[in-house]
């Protein structure tokens, strides 16, 4: 149980938030044939696309209605109709997501119009493209905040559609399970077996382990390659019962329990704890024995924390990360006896009060590194622009959350699941063993002066920014 | 309230450009039509803001505040390759993380505590206060908050007044340039006079992108020429304010930085010529055009010594790597002037450009790229990515050679590729460049890993795959 504090800064100085259509975008590119589009000026999508772009090196879908300075006063759903319009004509997507932006909120533009109307009389067809809304001031919330409210639109626009796109169920039962945005495409895989282990169907919504994972496909395409598909989503109000992963998948689960599908809601399925009680569930709602599979991957998870408990054990921790994430992070690192001394979370969310350090700072990157350095943090574990934090207090760096463009399968590596936590343990104990092995050079020649450890001369030269 | 003659007058100045190809046509229409419009849903590229921090962002020693929500800053800082030498300042990231009740209540009191918080702090050179989309349609007075905080603070507050929606990263750029014949350049005076027989210049446009300005400075410092100012790769604050001391301007690849140098020119008399660093060909021109600007026979006779020296090297290094690319073929796409620059380091390299990028070019841009390439090359205005592999296959081109965000179009459509925009990690510029771009081009056309992916699995090989395989 942990005490949110926040940080009380006025503004932020080093960010760890990232913005909410940010967020809403990224839900949407985990639907098959799906372009996000940002209602506002053109850098909005522009950044936005650029990070994504680096952190999953991957083309990523998106559009912008370029709102202009004139625009934006005078009224943009001209602009928003057109994009519409450009967008269909050149790709055919299945799914459109509009997202607003903290411009299109500002003006004050009555967009839910917009969107309702063009619904009625340009795309009320079965050929059409889905055009989901979704409000995303810049200025309210951040990613976790945008995933969310997309995530909701997503499955209310299922649950709305017309009977004759849900097709006839056959074989085994769909199991939904609404996707939090701290699940990486590795998590992903690894919920999606264990759900079919139990002889359902899992229905991953969204799923950017088909989208943003990193496959080379038969070409190149302007939009999401893979994804949960609109039938899928057509489908989800036929489930018997479902299940959601992460506190940024609980308004959706609200939505679709509201649908008449009974949902089991986690915070996060991070550590041993987390895990076995989604198995469990999967076991009571379908009767099914636990498959040997998942036995065998929560004997190997239960070892590593053994084989990791040596280093693990009272190491001093700094994490910065999305709410659900930091949650289940620090429970993981808990399990293995780690101290978490630093935990920053960009915005706040009642699912902070269950992380498993004494306290979560809603801040920025500033207060990660007051209190990395206080706390005498040997490892930070956060995303690239946490680097820099590492360097200043002397740590090692651990890459998580989003951006991390500095090294390679960020999209890959996750911390869910029986496997998933057993590949982070692995990785935050290397980077301690490897910081150790720094600091205990092999023994130098006997003359000349001693090396000076890399992490040293860091800090030394930190002060400079 | 004015007349309504004067409201119909044309906006202020910073819409006005001599130099603008569009407003200098005889074409009534075009004339007034302005920059071209993006078209809603068919868009890509930044906006003024971001093109305002590619120019300012650089000044190391300075903070940079951005007063706007997070999407601002926070999906974007740390995403430039620009080097310093020195303080890094520039690498933090402030912004007002504008909140909705800001919005609804105003955001200058937030913005001017930041401010005063950043400079007690941190002791920056200066502050720059960067406008956004939101702050500048709630109506924040961004000017008074600077010059409130500077007289408060006691050090230069620089309000840049570039929102998103104002146009594009082209003019985000301009008008940061703007921003610093405004604000800063002018307001100090250098310590002491360089020594006899040196020259002090402006280097405008250049971002040390990988440190490539370093590539360029040491042949600079044997011919004696020395940076006044850096506009701003590597800048300081302290030496940009004093670059109306400077002897002549180069500006290095960027249109939209030419009002600068003709600001410099027009108040303070500083001459200003136009040139690039890519290539052979562009380094010879750059160091003749120091010389021609500045006037100094001497040093024109020490420019030839030293360009038939340095092109000796470089035609040494290139020489083992020059039958390797013989015949390469390469689709060219990147913005504005760096188009007809990249287009001559390529054919310095060996390398045939069979076309070539134009949307963010002026026509003088096209005209020269047309000089190098001939009049059969392709000229490219829709760079839309499908469209760019399109023009690949036609052209039987063997790389793209573009900007990071059309690496991955390449690589999902299995074609070799090079970044030669913001975000590449290799200097190219200067002599060391030369060598160095043909490296990295048989680099990315000669791993093996291109023959793997555009095999079929065996399972899906058909037998049309198999004879191309």
């Amino acid at each position: 149980m942990a005490t949110v504090t926040l940080s009380g800064r006025r503004g932020a100085t080093d960010p760890l938030k990232l913005s909410r259509p940010l967020g809403a975008a990224l839900a949407f590119l985990g639907l098959e044939r799906c372009m996000p589009l940002l209602h506002g000026p053109q850098g909005c999508a522009a950044f936005a696309k650029a990070l994504l772009t680096k952190h999953f090196r991957e083309p990523v879908p998106l559009q912008t209605t370029a709102v202009t300075e004139l625009t934006a006063v005078l009224g943009a759903a001209g602009h928003l109709v057109t994009a519409l319009d450009t967008i269909r004509s050149a790709s055919a997507p299945d799914v459109i997501g509009v997202i607003t932006t903290g411009v299109s909120e500002t003006s004050g533009e009555d967009v839910e119009a917009t969107v309702r109307e063009y619904r009625l009389g340009r795309a009320s067809g079965p050929q059409d493209p889905l055009v989901v809304l979704v409000r995303a001031p810049d200025f309210i919330g951040g990613l976790s905040d945008g995933w969310s409210a997309a995530l909701a639109s997503i499955v209310a626009a299922g649950l709305e559609a017309p009977p004759e796109e849900q097709p006839v169920r056959s074989g085994p039962l769909a199991f939904p399970l609404l996707a939090g945005v701290s699940l990486a495409a590795g998590d992903l895989d690894e919920l999606e077996a264990m759900i079919a282990g139990f002889g359902v169907t899992p229905v991953l919504v969204p799923d950017l382990s088909r989208s943003l994972d990193g496959h080379l496909a038969p070409a190149w395409s302007p939009l999401t390659t893979g994804g949960t598909g609109r039938a899928a989503l057509a489908a989800l109000a036929a489930a018997p019962a479902a299940a959601s992963a992460g506190a940024s998948a609980a308004a959706a689960a609200e939505t679709l329990a509201r649908g008449g599908v009974p949902v089991a809601r986690f915070d996060h399925l991070a550590g041993l704890e987390a895990v076995d009680a989604f198995v469990d569930r999967l076991r009571t709602t379908t009767s099914e024995p636990v498959p040997d599979r998942v036995r065998r991957d929560r004997a190997r998870l239960a070892d590593g924390l053994l084989d990791t408990h040596f280093v693990l054990g009272g190491a001093r921790v700094a994490v910065a990360a999305e709410p659900e994430l930091l949650t289940g992070v620090t429970h993981l690192l808990a399990s293995a006896g780690a101290r978490v001394v630093a935990a920053v979370s960009p915005t706040d969310e009642p699912v902070l009060t269950t992380a498993a350090c004494e306290e979560v700072v809603v801040g920025d990157l500033s207060d990660l590194r007051a209190r990395a350095a206080e706390g005498g943090a040997e490892v930070v574990i956060g995303s690239s622009h946490t680097v820099a934090t590492a360097r200043a207090v002397g740590a090692g760096h651990l890459p998580l959350g989003l951006p991390v463009d500095h090294r390679f399968g960020a999209a890959l590596n996750g911390v869910a699941g029986y496997r998933g936590g057993l590949a982070f343990v692995f990785r935050a104990a290397d980077v301690l063993l490897a910081r150790q092995d720094d600091a205990h050079p092999a023994p130098a020649a006997p003359s000349g002066p001693v090396p000076v450890p890399a992490h040293v001369t860091d800090t030394l030269r930190s002060p400079q920014c | 309230m004015s007349s309504t003659a004067s409201a119909r007058r044309p906006p202020p100045s910073r819409y006005d450009e001599p130099g603008c190809g569009h407003q200098r046509s005889k074409d009534a229409a075009a004339r007034t039509a302005g920059c071209p419009a993006p078209t809603p849903g068919s868009a890509a590229g930044g906006c003024s803001f971001d093109g305002s921090m590619i120019t300012l962002v650089p000044i190391a020693d300075a903070a940079h505040v951005i007063h706007g929500p997070i999407g601002c800053l926070g999906n974007s800082w740390e995403a430039r390759g620009s080097l310093s030498s020195g303080r890094q300042l520039n690498r933090r990231g402030f912004t007002s993380d504008v909140t909705e009740h800001d919005v609804v209540f105003g955001g200058e009191q937030k913005v001017y505590d930041l401010v005063l918080e950043v400079a007690r702090e941190h002791r920056p050179a200066a502050v720059f206060v960067y406008s956004t989309c939101v702050t500048a349609l709630i109506g924040d007075d961004l000017d008074a908050v600077c010059s409130a905080a500077a007289a408060r603070a006691g050090l230069p507050v620089v309000p840049v007044h570039a929102p998103g929606f104002a146009g594009s990263k082209n003019f985000g750029n301009r008008l940061a340039g703007a921003a610093l014949l405004e604000h800063v350049i002018g307001t100090r005076e250098p310590g002491q006079a360089p020594p006899p027989g040196v020259h002090e210049v402006n280097l405008v446009g250049e971002y040390n992108i990988a440190g490539e300005l370093w590539n360029v400075t040491p042949v600079l410092d044997r011919l004696g020429i020395r940076m006044r100012a850096r506009i701003t790769g590597d800048g300081r604050y302290g030496d940009i304010a004093t670059a109306h001391r400077a002897e002549a301007t180069m500006v290095v690849c960027s249109r939209a930085l030419l009002p600068l140098a003709r600001g410099l020119q027009e108040r303070y008399g500083v001459p200003w010529f136009e040139g690039s660093f890519y290539g052979i060909r562009a380094m010879a021109d750059a160091l003749r055009g120091f010389a021609t600007t500045l006037g100094d026979p001497v040093l024109a006779s020490r420019v030839e010594d030293v360009i038939a020296e340095q092109e000796a090297l470089v035609r040494a290094a290139l020489e083992p790597l020059r039958h390797r690319l013989a015949g390469v073929r390469a689709v060219l796409y990147t913005g504005g002037v760096k188009s007809w620059s990249m287009i001559s380091a390529l054919q310095d390299v060996g390398v045939e450009v069979v076309a070539s990028g134009a949307t963010k070019s002026t026509p003088e841009d096209v005209d020269r790229m047309t000089a190098l390439l001939g009049p059969d090359a392709r000229i490219v205005r829709d760079g839309k990515p499908a469209q760019l592999i399109e023009i690949v296959r036609e052209t039987g081109a063997d790389i793209l050679i573009a900007g990071g965000r059309n690496q991955y179009t390449a690589l999902k459509s299995r074609l070799p590729f090079l970044d030669v925009n913001q975000e590449r990690h290799v200097p190219l510029a200067g002599y060391p460049g030369v060598p160095e771009l043909a490296r990295q081009l048989v680099r990315a056309l000669d791993n093996p890993v291109w023959s793997q992916v555009r095999k079929d699995a065996p399972w899906d090989r058909t037998a049309a795959s198999l004879q191309g395989a």
